[in-house]
């Protein structure tokens, strides 16, 4: 029961580069408020989305200059219409070649799961394990700093030949993709335990079990949850790319194939998409740590 | 229950190249059953450390700590601390605080340890307040649980750093008192061990006050009783004679140490 001192890791720099989770606010108005307070929050309001769309506007006039220099590309009314094609059956299914983009994007989604899943499983034990043991993490630390810089699409050959299944190689991938985040913020959670927390466990002679229960493990869920979310973003970007290699289904095979096909339409409505569905996959995880720091259980 | 150090020693290497810095020096000290002692000093001249050598949670660089006759070789439930910045786990209610603390201490006695628990939550006024998280109550409240804590374990000796310190006066008061009939109750923990900086709370509550100086020569000063019968009352304490009388040398010897640090 003596957990290092701390560990110098951490992928905190690419955690401090996430927009930081907002602080509740509280949703109900205040009963008495001034009647001038509602008006300017209301304008507020107003404002903040016309410059939301103000960016997307640069973003869309931008591509508009683009695709005019550059006839391959659709212009955006194009790739409107291919979108509103796309998801007007998105889940069509006639062969391999033709199924709608929401099954594929279904597909991807499903072995992001499995392979987050998985890597949660082995992750989260095995970071509090090399957090809280000195030894442990001397043994495991060489380990993660030559396998964590390594691009995780260099395990699929590995993948394929364990596990000879093009499918399974991808959920590998993820499952490779998603391990580093959750066990390095797992392990610098854990290995951060306040003195006085310590020496409460010292002094009333915590258990093992007591001790990892009622000390280690409420310290170290918010830093965990920071690498959870910070593994699903990754994935998310790495299903795209394995996908590309594993070929058949899923989001990435779907850009690929349009690409292959000539329909770079279906490419950028795919990559709408797949920002849309990151998106979500990550609010998930914010809303996780906020009830977590409001005083939940996660 | 009585304790004993001998010729504690400590010393802490300095930080990147600053010298070895002695912070005791042969403390000798003996705490008898029953006995309520408070150390004082000023910041810095080694308190903390020797409550924590006590504690077991800083190894001493020479001489022992010796409980009954048997040396004291790491922490344990008897001899409970009531830290300075309360120390509560964040995520466990008040109840919990105390119950888990008391249920690591005795494993065995599991119907015995939520007794403990209620008892002495109860005792410091906190039972309505059981399901509550340190962060939800005051300071005065959160270190209520953690005196709770202490006794809920029921230690042979009980060790506090300053742990009225950062409260207001009117909370200091009235823990000062739950501390004092807590001790005097049925409850099994008769030794006190009290790390203070308030010359009122030492008298107040103390048999004896140990004096500690600091470098050079840290160690113990001087060892004054406080010849006042208990139950003290605050409001009459200040006229007895022998309150002054301990008043006055305790500031002189203060007074004294504080110009052998300039
Ligand atoms: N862990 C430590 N490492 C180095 N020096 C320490 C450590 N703890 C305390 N000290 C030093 O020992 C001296 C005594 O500290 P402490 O026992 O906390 O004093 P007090 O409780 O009387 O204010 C101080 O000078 C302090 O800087
Ligand atoms: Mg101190």
């Amino acid at each position: 029961m003596t957990p290092p001192q701390t560990a110098s890791l951490v992928d905190r720099q690419a955690a401090d580069q996430l927009p930081a989770p907002p602080v509740l606010a509280p949703v109900a108005p205040a009963p008495e408020r001034a009647p001038g307070r509602s008006a300017r929050r209301a304008r507020e309001l107003v404002t903040s989305a016309l410059f939301s769309l103000l960016g997307m506007a640069c973003l869309v006039a931008l591509w508009t200059v683009v695709a005019w220099r550059s006839p391959d590309l659709p212009t955006p009314i194009e790739a409107w219409q291919s979108f509103t094609d796309l998801v007007s059956s998105p889940f069509h299914d006639s062969g391999p070649n033709d199924r709608g983009i929401g099954l594929q994007l279904l597909t991807s989604i499903g072995r992001v799961f499995r392979g987050f899943g998985l890597a949660v499983l082995v992750g989260v034990p095995f970071g509090l394990f090399i957090g809280t043991s000195k030894r442990a993490w001397q043994a495991a630390n060489p380990v993660i700093q030559l396998l964590r810089p390594v691009s995780p699409l260099a395990w699929f050959p590995i993948g394929l030949v364990v596990l000879k299944d093009s499918p399974q190689a991808a959920v590998f991938v993820i499952f490779i993709t998603a391990l580093w985040p959750i066990v390095i913020n797992t392990a610098a959670g854990a290995s951060s335990i306040p003195a006085d927390q310590r020496n409460v466990a010292r002094v009333f002679q915590f258990g093992r079990l007591a001790y990892v229960r009622h000390v280690v493990v409420p310290h170290t869920v918010p830093s965990t949850i920071t690498g959870l979310r910070l593994s699903m973003g990754v994935a998310w970007m790495v299903i795209v790319a394995v996908e590309m290699l594993s070929g058949g289904s899923g989001i990435g095979f779907f850009v690929w194939d349009s690409y292959n096909g000539g329909n770079l339409g279906n490419v950028i409505s795919a990559i709408v998409l797949i920002g849309l569905v990151g998106v979500v996959l990550d609010s998930v995880f914010v809303r996780l740590d906020r009830r977590y720091a409001a005083g939940g259980s996660v | 229950m009585t304790l004993q150090l001998r010729t504690i020693t400590k010393r802490f290497d300095g930080r990147r190249g600053a010298p070895t810095q002695e912070v005791l020096r042969d403390v000798e000290l003996t705490v008898g059953s029953g006995e309520f002692v408070s150390l004082i000093g000023h910041s810095g001249c080694g308190k903390s450390t020797l409550l924590n050598v006590v504690a077991g949670l800083l190894e001493p660089d020479g001489g022992a700590v010796v409980l009954d006759g048997e040396m004291v070789d790491g922490p344990g439930p008897d001899r409970a601390v009531v830290f300075q910045n309360y120390s509560l786990l964040p995520r466990l209610s008040l109840l919990a605080n105390v119950r888990e603390a008391a249920r690591a201490a005795h494993p065995q006695r599991r119907r015995r340890n939520d007794e403990l628990a209620e008892r002495y939550l109860t005792a410091v006024g906190l039972w309505e307040h059981r399901d509550k998280r340190p962060h939800e109550v005051s300071g005065g409240m959160q270190q209520r649980t953690a005196v709770a804590r202490a006794f809920a374990v029921e230690p042979r000796i009980l060790l506090l750093d300053e742990p009225f310190g950062a409260l207001d006066a009117l909370t200091r008061a009235r823990l000062q008192l739950e501390l004092l009939e807590l001790w005097q109750s049925e409850s099994s923990t008769e030794t006190v061990l009290m790390v203070t900086h308030g010359i009122e709370e030492a008298i107040y509550l103390a048999d004896r006050i140990v004096v500690m100086g600091g470098p050079p020569g840290p160690s113990i000063v001087e060892e004054i009783p406080v010849p006042l019968a208990r139950p003290r009352n605050r409001a009459e304490l200040i006229d007895e004679p022998g309150y002054h009388h301990v008043y006055d040398q305790l500031m002189q010897l203060l007074a004294a140490e504080d110009v052998s640090f300039n």
